[in-house]
């Protein structure tokens, strides 16, 4: 008998033969109206040295996350089971960023991360996250728009940042995010945000000398140029947490916390 | 992490060292080496200004090339924000 996974509940009144064997509803479904101004990118496929991240390819591809300096390459290993692209756990400037004119806006991202060694409570620097490479501008609050870091000395993020809070494995959004170990941590912010600024939008700083880059393992990230619906954001979440192991770390209730997302076969 | 600083001549001949060494090495994706021309690595790092008017780039931990300075702190020029 085939097995009909995917439903919370029995559908009564079904016959055998109505069932449809599912597959798995994967990231690549989401539907393009969302990827534009997005992307995906996974450290299991990502494009290394002996020991670095030289680029993400982009799933939705179209812009991948490059870094060619090897100075600033995050290193590539294999965190809690699956391959992650790591920051060091010092003051650096290491990122990932698309190149040069392949600019984009997005409204939404969901990192699958962890800061540090995920038991750190405050943050030791202005650590970033996600920058889109902006630096012009004029006023601070301008600039802090261009990028999400944590605010240095608490287990907040930064205040007026592009994003100031952040909901960790779909709980509801706070400013308090640490500790953190490896969860999926989804930000929103508004597509313009950042008066002109270049939204060259990468992982880690990606400007200046600053050496606020983020800290420990970054697994995936998934951006989206519109705001998903509630049932396409719950299905992403199933998926990304299946994918890596942390689907018991959804909230009770969540429709995905005990079944993977499926769908019909094309 | 330690630095390299000292003028921007002496700092880019660091840096050529540096690349030589990093430059041309094989990548991978799942394992296969990628066709020479998909490489990514191109450079050791981009030179940076320090407050003092010096130059710094990361230290390549297996070189120790002349006229630079190896550095455990730079003092980096002011940023107008947090």
């Amino acid at each position: 008998m085939q097995i009909l996974r995917g439903w919370r509940t029995p559908i009564a009144g079904w016959t055998q033969t109505a069932l449809t064997k599912l597959v798995p509803w994967t990231l690549e479904d989401i539907p393009a109206s969302f990827r534009s101004n997005g992307g995906l990118w996974e450290a299991k496929n990502a494009q290394t040295t002996a020991d670095s991240v030289t680029q993400i390819p982009d799933s939705f591809d179209v812009r991948p996350m490059v870094q060619t300096s090897a100075a600033y390459q995050p290193k590539f290993a294999v965190v809690d089971g699956h391959p992650a692209a790591v920051w060091p756990e010092a003051d650096n400037n290491v990122h990932l960023v698309p190149n040069t004119g392949s600019n984009y806006n997005p409204v939404f991202w969901l990192i699958l991360g962890q800061f540090s060694d995920g038991l750190v409570k405050t943050f030791p620097a202005f650590n970033n996250l996600i920058s889109n490479g902006w630096t012009g501008g004029v006023g601070n609050a301008a600039r802090y728009r261009a990028r999400v870091f944590g605010e240095s000395g608490t287990g907040k993020l930064f205040a007026d940042a592009w994003a100031t809070e952040a909901s960790i494995n779909a709980r509801p959004a706070s400013a308090d995010v640490l500790p953190l170990p490896k969860s999926m941590i989804v930000m929103r912010g508004a597509a313009s945000a950042g008066g002109d600024a270049r939204y060259l939008w990468g992982l880690g700083r990606s400007s200046g000398s600053s050496l606020r880059g983020w800290r420990g393992p970054i697994w995936a990230a998934l951006a989206l140029g519109v705001e998903p619906p509630k049932e396409l954001l719950a299905r992403i979440e199933g998926r990304m947490a299946w994918n890596y192991g942390i689907q018991g770390k959804l909230p009770l209730g969540h429709p995905y916390r005990d079944v993977e997302p499926m769908k019909e076969p094309e | 992490m330690m630095w390299w600083v000292g003028t921007q001549e002496a700092v880019s001949a660091a840096e050529r060292a540096a690349a030589a060494r990093v430059v041309g090495q094989p990548e991978f994706i799942d394992g296969v080496e990628v066709a020479p021309e998909d490489r990514v690595t191109q450079r050791w790092a981009f030179l940076m200004p320090t407050a003092s008017g010096e130059w710094a780039i990361p230290a390549h931990p297996d070189l120790k090339p002349a006229g630079v300075a190896l550095v455990a702190a730079v003092e980096w020029p002011a940023e107008d924000e947090a």
